[in-house]
């Protein structure tokens, strides 16, 4: 799937009035959290710790589905109903797929907000 | 002025709520954490409250049971904006008489605001016909 077809910068538009600036400013603010987050996630799993796995993801998605991010805000809170249950099995594959959408997320909104300059 | 208080431990949702509606004029107070949310409520006292459920330590139905034992702040609106799965704690927030129970999911951040200024609205209404 196209990274275009995975993201609706429609929700963060009608938010914000088409404020392009408050976007940006915005869409700065999420993935600086989603680094921060992301970065403590490798500790979690060397841990076992499910309940940190099932906060973070908790945490990410609802951002997610606001900033428009709906593939990466759906592999989140499959991730959360999952880790209820334990740590899943193919946690590690999850994680490099939200890894590559926060990627993919971070190149649409550049390139999106550059176009509007 | 009207004032809203936003309790969520989601510091993006929190911060894009407030930068939205400070630009539409309201006075918002946001509270990351359940455990200081009453004693802010008590404090600030808010026009309307806008709660997520899933937080850890205290969690959102805990802070709503306190609001509606409260004499003063029972009748406080509360709007409950949250992941609407977890069914445990949405079945109690209904029981506490919420205005509204929206779902991150489902709801958009401008579709929350438009239902917080009908809440105003409709508050205002009340107050005038009293």
């Amino acid at each position: 799937m196209h990274i275009k077809e995975k993201i609706d910068p429609s929700v963060m538009l009608e938010s914000t009035c088409g404020d392009h600036n408050l976007i940006a400013e915005l869409i700065d603010f999420f993935f600086e959290l989603a680094r921060e987050e992301v970065r403590s996630l490798a500790d979690y799993i060397a841990h076992g710790d499910a309940t940190s796995v099932l906060a973070f993801a908790h945490k990410l998605a609802g951002s997610a589905m606001a900033c428009g991010m709906t593939e990466l805000s759906h592999h989140l809170l499959e991730l959360e109903m999952l880790c209820k249950q334990g740590m899943p099995s193919d946690v590690d594959e999850r994680v490099q797929a939200i890894a590559q959408q926060l990627s993919d997320g971070r190149e649409f909104w550049t390139a999106y907000l550059n176009e509007q300059q | 002025m009207n004032k809203v208080m936003l309790i969520d431990d989601d510091v993006f949702m929190t911060r894009l709520f407030s930068t939205l509606l400070q630009s539409d004029g309201f006075q918002v107070t946001i509270v990351n954490k359940g455990e200081e949310a009453f004693k802010q409520i008590k404090s600030v006292k808010p026009d309307v409250v806008v709660l997520d459920l899933h937080m850890p330590g205290v969690n959102g139905v805990e802070v709503f049971k306190r609001i509606r034992g409260s004499a003063e702040l029972k009748d406080l609106p509360v709007i409950v904006y949250s992941n609407g799965y977890i069914k445990a704690l949405i079945d109690e927030a209904k029981d506490l008489n919420p205005h509204k129970i929206l779902s991150k999911l489902h709801y958009t951040p401008k579709k929350l605001i438009n239902e917080i200024k009908g809440t105003l609205a409709s508050r205002s209404d009340t107050a005038k016909g009293d």
